[in-house]
């Protein structure tokens, strides 16, 4: 045994990690060798100087913290990058994975059944009962198969109050260590809302989608990411959107703030972290987020995006677009909306991104001058649409869905969220033949698709019951 | 959560600071339920857990570009100036338990990051042998030469801080 084996073996001995053998044979060769004892000593010492340093403890909210990110990811994930052309079953591969992303949540709490239970009672375990006791209890039937049945019943009113779509819109969602940037928004919102005294506030109803019919929805599910488009009033305007499949029973209370600005009212539900879609005026957001922070609410984080004018796609997509109008019409003979979502569509090719320069120089130009050739030259087919179909388009106002290459066709947008992403509208160029009907100047508030994530601060005053329920709106959380 | 002060005060050693400890804790465990799903079961969790730690503690440290701890983090964390690695600055006797402490964190964070972190298992963590050889995906010989040398190599650095009765 030379000197290093020796040295190593010393080191090994100490730790009780050899052979019985070669542990009897060093053991030997220590006790027959003073400079080994010492040697032995100082490698004890050593140990001991680092087992003496002070062990540390988490904070109790870190498991909170924890949990809120794991959530926050759950719904704001950012999709990965998916090829131009692809099939229809790849729209939905990043989306499911979104969802199992979700649903380790709930399998983890199963698999740490020794999870410590912090003071605030804040943990896994009371997550994952949470979840389930928040269920809709109007059914007894099991989750999964009251939410396949349910989402067969696509005309059924049940189906409307249980699983829910909402509308975050992505382009610069703030990150997890961005939280506080909201605040920042808040007060450049303020000023700017303070240059325009008088405006009205205005909060606009959240959309509310119904989930495809021809799919299996259960809880797995929620916390998806969907895609699809929304058509403005105008039928010139359409918003690629991402949905986040969720469970409305946790959503009642966060679109009640937004939409009713009131005080917040209890629900059934127990759950920390809701997202908020909203579609409202600059002013009613910069409104709605103070409303959040006075309410004893924690504003997460928020992401908004601008919507892409139908103008802007390219032409064979606009084609596809209007070919889809007649697809999944309201219902309106016995008052009830039937699902304009549906995965039947073949998804739309679409062709190389045109610069985003030359789409604004070509909006630009014809808003300056609606009625000059080039700005003729330049438009797209979409304007030359009539205006009747214009007026189906804004019928719709709903969903139908489109790959995820459109959703990313402006997410590489470096603009300034205040001045950019809080006027979200770009002007549309009016069709020729409808120049009265689509005035590009009339003076319409500002819209913005927002998903806000908030929390209920640990030590908020007790909330009283709201006078008014909510007539439409829509939300919820993973 | 299980696991998450026996996580957080492995990383303190490991990555050098307790912010980034905290950081790199959580991360791991919001990457932990994001992942679940690729947790075979075929080791233990808490070693599925620590590598997770460590793959985001890399990737934090490739971010920063620093491992050891800075002198700001040290006065944040324990209240005074680190000690002057300097020899003739050591004091020659009288070292209190924190400063002695402190000198041991100090030559931890100076160890190249293979003995520091096998050492921090052993040590802080109380891991067998096998057991770091499972959550580093090495050899067990391996984790035995590495513990070796690094108590060498922390030795030696330790020196420059402490009596000789104190090692």
């Amino acid at each position: 045994m030379n000197n290093k084996l020796t040295d190593e073996a010393l080191s090994a001995y100490l730790d009780g990690e050899l052979p019985p053998a070669q542990h009897k044979e060093v053991q030997r060769r220590i006790e027959a060798s003073p400079a080994a004892q010492a040697q032995l000593e100082e490698l004890r010492k050593l140990s001991g100087l680092i087992q003496e340093l002070p062990r540390q403890q988490l904070p109790q909210e870190f498991a909170d913290q924890v949990l809120q990110l794991a959530e926050r990811r759950s719904l704001l994930a950012e999709p990965a990058p998916i090829p131009a052309t692809h099939s229809r079953m790849s729209w939905w591969r990043p989306a499911l994975g979104v969802s199992v992303a979700a649903a380790a949540v709930f399998a983890l709490t199963t698999l740490l059944p020794q999870v410590k239970v912090p003071d605030n009672g804040k943990e896994l375990e009371n997550l994952a009962q949470r979840t389930e006791q928040s269920e809709p209890t109007t059914s007894p039937a099991a989750p999964a198969d009251r939410a396949v049945r349910l989402g067969k019943a696509t005309g059924d009113k049940d189906n409307s109050e249980s699983f829910e779509a909402v509308v975050p819109v992505k382009s610069k969602s703030l990150k997890s260590d961005e939280v506080g940037s909201p605040k920042v928004q808040i007060a450049d919102s303020a000023e700017r809302r303070q240059a325009k005294p008088g405006k009205d506030l205005e909060v606009k109803n959240g959309t509310r989608l119904k989930l495809p019919a021809d799919q299996e929805w259960n809880r797995e599910r929620i916390g998806e990411i969907i895609h699809a488009v929304t058509v403005d009033k105008s039928g010139s305007r359409v918003a690629v959107i991402e949905v986040a499949v969720v469970d409305i029973q946790k959503w009642v209370w966060g679109v009640e703030v937004l939409l009713q600005k009131g005080p917040l009212k209890e629900t059934q539900t127990e759950s920390d972290v809701v997202a908020v879609y909203v579609k409202a005026s600059e002013d009613a957001v910069t409104d709605a987020l103070a409303q959040l922070h006075t309410d004893g609410v924690k504003l997460l984080g928020m992401e908004m995006r601008e919507p892409i004018e139908i103008a802007e796609l390219p032409s064979q997509q606009q084609q596809q677009f209007f070919d889809y109008q007649g697809i999944g019409l309201e219902s309106e003979g016995n008052g009830k909306k039937q699902s304009l979502l549906t995965s039947r569509l073949d998804p739309p090719t679409l062709r190389p991104v045109e610069p985003e320069k030359e789409l604004a120089d070509k909006a630009t130009e014809a808003e300056v001058q609606p009625g000059n050739s080039k700005g003729k030259a330049a438009e797209p087919a979409v304007r030359r649409r009539s205006s009747k179909m214009r007026s189906q388009l804004a019928r719709i106002a709903e969903n139908i869905f489109v790959p995820r290459d459109l959703a990313r066709k402006r997410s590489g947008e470096k603009q300034d969220i205040a001045e950019e992403q809080l006027g979200v509208v770009r002007p549309v160029p009016p069709a020729e033949e409808s120049v009265d009907e689509l005035d590009p100047k009339a003076d319409q508030p500002k819209m913005v698709r927002i998903i806000f994530l908030v929390q209920r601060a640990t030590d908020s005053p007790t909330i009283p019951t709201q006078q008014q329920k909510p007539t439409t709106g829509g939300g919820g959380a993973a | 959560m299980r696991y998450q002060d026996r996580l957080y005060n492995t990383l303190v050693s490991v990555v050098g600071s307790a912010e980034d400890a905290h950081d790199v804790a959580q991360e791991a465990f919001v990457h932990a339920f994001e992942k679940l799903s690729s947790f075979r079961g075929d080791s233990a969790f808490y070693s599925w857990l620590f590598r997770i730690a460590l793959n985001a503690a890399v990737t934090r440290h490739r971010r920063q570009r620093r491992v050891a701890v800075s002198i700001d983090a040290a006065r944040q964390e324990f209240g005074h100036e680190p000690v002057d690695s300097h020899p003739q600055a050591s004091p020659a006797f009288g070292i209190e338990q924190s400063e002695r402490q402190e000198a041991v964190r100090r030559a931890l964070a100076d160890l190249p990051e293979d003995f520091r972190t096998v050492l921090v298992l052993k040590e802080i963590d109380g891991m067998k042998y096998d057991q770091i050889a499972e959550t580093l995906e090495c050899p067990v010989g391996t984790v035995r030469s590495r513990i070796h040398r690094g108590r060498i190599e922390l030795r030696q650095k330790l020196k420059r801080y402490l009596r000789d009765e104190d090692l």
